[in-house]
Order: C-alpha cells, then structure tokens, then sequence
C-alpha cells in the first residue's frame, strides 16, 4: 500500500493539472468566439467577390494568365497553415500527416528534386517540415500573434505573383477548415491556376446586363487576385478558429482525465488511511491486552 | 434629393452602410461619382479617395485597390484596405 503522504500530493498536483486545463478550456473558447467572428464578419467581402468573379468567368471565355494550366509541371509551391502552439490535441500532426500523404501520392518527384517549396505559416509547421528536409522557402513563425489581412495578402501577393513570371507553375493551400468545435476538415487545395470550375457561381441568378468599366478582362485582371488573397485569408482563419476549437476540446477531455484520475487517487488514499487506522487500533487493543495480562 | 444604399466591405468586415445621395469614386479609368438609379455597372478602382455624399454631409474615406458594383440601386464597394480620415 502505497504511502498515505504520497497520495495526498499525488491528488494535489493532479488537481493543480486540472485547474490548469480547464483555465486554458476557457481561453480557448473565449478565443474561439473572436474567431468565429472574424470568419462572419469577412463572409459578405467574400460573397461578393465569389459572386463577380463567378459571373465573369461564367459569361464570357475569358482567358486569364491566372487560370492558363501548365503543360508541364515544374516548380510547385505549397502554403500550408498550422498552429503556433501546440495542446491541441491532434491539430497539427493529423493536416501534417495528411500533407506528406499527398506530397507521397502526387509529387513525390518534386518532393525528391527540390522543386516543391513550401511557406510554412505557424511555428509548428515551420518547426515540422524545415527538421524533415522539406525546401522551405519561407517560413512566418508567430504569424497568429495579431492576425491581419495585410499579412496573408502580401504571401498571396508573391505566391501570385511568382506564378506569373513563372518560378511556380501549381499553388496549393493546405489548412484544417473549421467544421464545428470538436471536427475539423483537412484541406488541400489548389489555388493556381484558377480553375474557373470551382468559381464559376450558379447559373440560375438573374443576370444584370452589367457595363463594365474599363472591359471585363481587365476587371478580371484586378478580381482575381482580390480572390487569391481572399482564399488564403479564409484559410488563415479558418484555420485559427479550427486550431481553437481542438485546443477547447482537447483540454476538455485532458480536464475529464484528470477527474477520473483524481477519483481513482482519492479512493486508494481513503482505503490507505482505514488499513492504517485498522492497523493502528489492532496495535492499541494488543497493548492493552498485553498491559492487562501482565 | 434621391437616396439609395451604399455598403463598403473589407475582408475585416463592413466599414459603412446606410443611405447616400452620391458616392465618388477613383476608377482605373478616373475619378466618377454613381447618383441614384445608376446603370448596373462594375468597375474596377485604384487606390484613392471615396467621397460618400448623405445630402449636406460628406464622409472621406481612402481605400486600396477595389472595386465596386451598382445594380438596382444598391452600391457594393469592395477594398482590399481602408483608412477613415
């Protein structure tokens, strides 16, 4: 039977964890709100944009050097979106998996040649793909201390730009996508070239006869790379507010295991305390009895 | 004089919205001003001045590149960034 002192602090720190889980369960709903919020509030820019870029791309065979497919793949850039901290459960390592899965599948050779680079958003995945030998071309650790769209517009810009003058030829976004609080999607897409499929909106809208100023293509010029940086923006998002979700989560279940734990402790620790007490009484009744006899 | 609505959106969210008797803008193209019952336009704008007109009151605001769209009377304004003098 384990010393009763040494339960007594074992319950202790174990209920020391549990505070501490719970306090960061808070903070990660608290922060899991402001996320979602900002994922509301750029929904109706973002709406728009898929709505004029949609109608554009569906009404006329416009053709855009952002949309032109490559005959031969070269050079592929990979963005991917992680986390900055880690007790987020499977957050992290589940989309890393994933990623090298598909690195595995479809570009295994780039992998093997140095032409795959990657811009790893968030210390873990800096962290993750640069100890892998992974080309990572630029990293952005502590990206997620203040959140802005300048930030991820201007990796977009150059991502967008390097497809342009041809040092890539595909882009992808990989990130979790917030599906609810306990769930998250992980996602790799690719972002260029556009494929008009994914953008082109419904066809059942009503269509306006639209002047457009100065031509549509030149609107397009401009539109497109709005998008761009609105898709990685969402990614970013999405992704912070999926990250906050499995930090609430994980934290949760981290809380409930340190109950049952200390349930457990506290049991052995009063069985202790009665064998000792039993002990002790047996060992006062002996030497009163031994007291007596003589 | 007549009215109609207005909305200004950036990726952080809406910065205006309410009723406007005129909006100013800077197009690719140069500076124009959309009034109430505009032809659906969508234009492409440059980094400048916004100039929202309530009757008397004027409301400066200076965006990035944008763009904007009008149809049925409705005025949507998209930037990338906006500062509010």
């Amino acid at each position: 039977m384990a010393n009763l002192r040494d339960i007594r602090n074992r319950i202790g720190s174990v209920n020391n964890t549990q505070q501490i889980t719970k306090a960061m369960k808070m903070v990660a709903a608290a922060k899991l709100r402001k996320a979602q919020d900002r994922m509301v509030q750029t929904r109706p820019y973002a709406a728009k944009i898929q709505d004029v870029v949609g109608r554009l791309v569906g009404s006329s065979s416009v053709d855009n050097k952002l949309m032109r497919p490559v005959d031969e793949v070269n050079n592929v850039l990979m963005i991917i979106v992680a986390s900055d901290r880690g007790l987020c459960g499977g957050f992290n390592n589940n989309l890393f998996k994933e990623i090298e899965k598909y690195i595995e599948k479809n570009l295994i050779e780039h992998r093997e040649n140095g032409t795959l680079g990657l811009v790893t958003i968030g210390k873990k995945a800096t962290a993750y793909f640069s100890k892998r030998k992974y080309n990572v071309v630029e990293k952005f650790p502590g990206f997620f201390d203040s959140l802005e769209y300048d930030k991820t517009s201007a990796i977009m810009s150059n991502a967008t730009e390097q497809f342009v003058d041809g040092t890539y030829d595909e882009v992808f976004i990989a990130f979790n996508e917030f599906r609810s609080v306990i769930a998250q999607n992980r996602k790799i897409e690719k972002v260029l070239p556009i494929n008009p499929e994914t953008i082109s909106g419904d066809d059942s809208k009503e269509t306006i006869d639209y002047l457009f100023e100065p031509d549509s293509s030149a609107i397009l010029d401009q539109l497109l790379p709005l998008h761009l940086n609105m898709q990685l923006w969402k990614a970013v998002l999405e992704s912070n507010a999926a990250e906050q979700g499995a930090r609430m989560s994980a934290m949760d279940s981290a809380t409930e295991n340190a109950k049952d734990l200390e349930r457990e402790l506290r049991l052995k620790y009063n069985q202790a305390r009665q064998s000792a007490i039993t002990t002790e009484i047996s060992e006062i009744v002996s030497g009163a009895q031994a007291l007596s006899d003589s | 004089m007549a009215s109609f609505q207005a909305q200004i959106l950036t990726p952080n969210g809406s910065l205006f919205e309410g009723e406007v008797t005129g909006v100013q803008m800077p197009g690719v193209m140069g500076s124009f001003e959309v009034k109430a019952n505009h032809a659906p336009i969508v234009s492409a704008l440059e980094k400048g001045n916004v100039l929202i007109r309530q009757g008397s009151e004027e409301i400066n605001v200076t965006i990035s590149r944008g763009f904007v769209e009008v149809a049925n009377n409705k005025l949507t304004l998209l930037a990338e960034s906006v500062v509010t003098d």
